[in-house]
């Protein structure tokens, strides 16, 4: 696409072969859903990370925030969701089937990988069209309970499930956590590894050096009215002599004191150690992205969510003692819960970080390639050299995981 | 027991048409029933002028933008795909700050963008829909560019029931595609009644 304003990297060109010449990739299709936030697509970044180079990630997106994979060198496309256009579910149906169906056709992908909770009708249709082809279903727990289970139906029309794990995964009393899948731990995009330095972070923030600062991530909302999520939560933080940053465009413009910064970055996490505190909800990635790296984190699940059981989650870090949670960052516990954290919070989050079983992303990428090196070895499956080369020295542990 | 499945519809419904997938006897009188209402003149003239157009309009729930808010039955309004393949990124917010003012003074089209570039920000913030196609200049496919440009078209025209197609070339609308969009201020088939 055009986005890329950085020359790719040489493995986009592919690799050069014994003639000098490019040798051809296996690609593996990257499909997300639209969910809120940007969940489903940092997953599949956090899995393509992690694959062999002979692979060749190919992103197909429902969500608009799609042009973030070519800061990763990935080529991608985007597949309107329903949802930004407005339509009715059956008349997106046949579009939706008809664009995959093409896509997948003309991408030719070895593998399909799609990071989602419901899969659409149109990938059993695609899947018959390209019989080929292998179809791998991302999918996260913590559902709540008694929802979306009519969707495990559809595990059938994949040749595996992997489901990244949770750490709150003993809490999880959803209609997936029983069912049947290639189990790894939880899977971020970043590593502790990746941190920055506080300095560096809030130089490459345009934050100020010094001074306290609190990131609020709580989604929309109106920062000057404190009886909001928003503006509670960035009261709370005043109250403890912390300077307020906020990922919203919107929120940064609308706020009516200088103290509010406006901080862009994708992925943001490599940036944390920038704040003091963070006042997050407590969807998948935040939530592991924050205790994963030792940030001091005070949840505040969003309860508005579909699927996603972000009580149950933030509930078991609280109890846990991983972090603060609270049912909402405008109540009186707020400006507390934010003295705790920044007194405490270091201590609260490297427990977290003992509980870390380590980053999912390398075994749910091995355990693609397992998929592949099977697939390969289906005579039915067409001819599998090329695999076999894109397999060849990934470390592939095909047994590991399955539950 | 829900009434509604995860995706919001009516659980009968649902279990209606699973259970008429699932028998091919049911599937095939299904099947000639549609075949026969198909054929039946008088039926499909009924049903046109009860479900599908709006005096020849096809009728299609698809976000209109900011320009028709408020309109009663914009599923009506025609859907109009703006074709602004190859127009440079930087030309994109002049070309939609256009198209708007085209809306605004009409209040008589859905435009649908066609773009190469991810301009999903400025799209969104007129509340317009967007394909995105990929550049030709980024093309790394055996097959055709051009083919896959004309297949998406005629993907758009099934699928987004649009009513025409307006061209940008050099990023501007092409002299008598603003013409047509201009004279829908006046020339409004899908006000007339129904039946």
């Amino acid at each position: 696409m055009s986005t890329p304003d950085f020359p790719l990297p040489d493995t986009i060109a592919g690799v050069p072969g014994d003639s000098g010449r490019p040798a051809p990739r296996t690609r593996v299709l990257l499909m997300s859903s639209n969910g809120a936030g940007m969940g489903h697509l940092t997953r599949l970044l956090a899995y393509a990370q992690h694959l062999p180079p002979r692979i060749e990630p190919y992103v197909l997106s429902l969500s608009q925030a799609v042009p973030v994979v070519a800061g990763f060198g990935y080529r991608y496309e985007y597949l309107p969701s329903a949802g930004a256009l407005g339509m009715t579910s059956a008349l997106w149906q046949p579009l939706f089937a008809e664009r995959l169906a093409e896509a997948v056709g003309r991408i030719a992908p070895a593998l399909v990988v799609f990071d989602g909770t419901h899969p659409y009708r149109g990938i059993d249709q695609a899947r018959a069209a390209h019989p080929d082809v292998r179809w791998v279903w991302s999918r996260r727990g913590m559902w709540k309970t008694g929802r979306n289970s009519d969707q495990l139906a559809k595990s059938a029309w994949f040749d595996e499930v992997i489901e990244p794990g949770d750490l709150a995964a003993e809490a999880d009393r959803g209609a997936s956590a029983s069912a049947p899948a290639f189990r790894v731990g939880p899977v971020t995009l970043v590593d502790g590894a990746e941190l920055v330095t506080r300095a560096e972070a809030r130089a490459a923030l345009g934050l100020p050096a010094d001074g306290r600062i609190g990131l609020v991530s709580l989604g929309a909302g109106n920062i000057n009215d404190t009886t909001g999520e928003v503006g509670g939560a960035a009261a709370a933080l005043r109250a403890n002599d912390c300077a307020v940053a906020v990922t919203d465009v919107a929120i940064a413009e609308s706020a009516h004191t200088a103290d509010v910064h406006l901080v862009r970055a994708y992925p943001l996490a490599r940036f944390y150690r920038a704040f003091d505190v963070v006042i997050s909800a407590a969807g998948y990635n935040s939530f592991h992205e924050l205790l994963r790296l030792g940030v001091p984190a005070l949840f505040v699940p969003n309860t508005e969510t579909s699927l996603d059981d972000q009580v149950a989650r933030a509930t078991y870090a609280g109890e846990r003692g991983w972090a603060r949670t609270l049912a909402s960052a405008a109540g009186p516990d707020a400006s507390e819960a934010v003295r705790l954290m920044l007194a405490h919070g270091a201590d609260m989050a490297g427990s977290a970080a003992a509980s870390d079983p380590g980053n999912g992303a390398p075994a749910a990428a091995a355990r693609l390639m397992a998929v592949l090196s099977e697939a390969s070895r289906r005579p039915d499956l067409g001819p599998s050299d090329a695999i076999d080369d894109a397999v060849a020295g990934a470390g592939v542990d095909p047994g590991e995981g399955r539950a | 027991m829900r009434r509604r499945t995860s995706d919001g519809k009516p659980r009968w419904l649902v279990r209606a048409a699973q259970t008429v997938r699932s028998s091919p006897r049911l599937s095939s009188v299904g099947n000639r029933a549609v075949d026969g209402v198909q054929g039946n003149r008088t039926l499909v003239d009924v049903a046109t002028r009860l479900f599908a157009f709006a005096g020849g309009v096809p009728v299609i729930f698809l976000k209109g933008g900011r320009g028709v808010e408020g309109v009663e039955h914009s599923e009506r309004l025609p859907v109009v795909l703006i074709d602004a393949v190859a127009t440079p990124a930087e030309a994109i917010p002049g070309l939609l700050a256009d198209v708007a003012d085209l809306q605004e003074a009409t209040r008589g089209f859905r435009p649908l963008l066609l773009l190469d570039v991810p301009a999903f920000r400025e799209a969104r913030a007129y509340g317009y829909p967007m394909e995105l196609l990929v550049p030709q200049a980024d093309w790394a496919f055996d097959s055709d560019w051009e083919d896959y440009y004309a297949g998406r078209l005629a993907m758009i025209a099934t699928r987004y029931r649009t009513w025409a197609t307006v061209r940008v070339i050099d990023g501007r609308i092409e002299p008598l595609g603003r013409r047509l969009l201009t004279g829908l201020a006046t020339y409004r088939p899908w006000d007339a009644a129904f039946l």
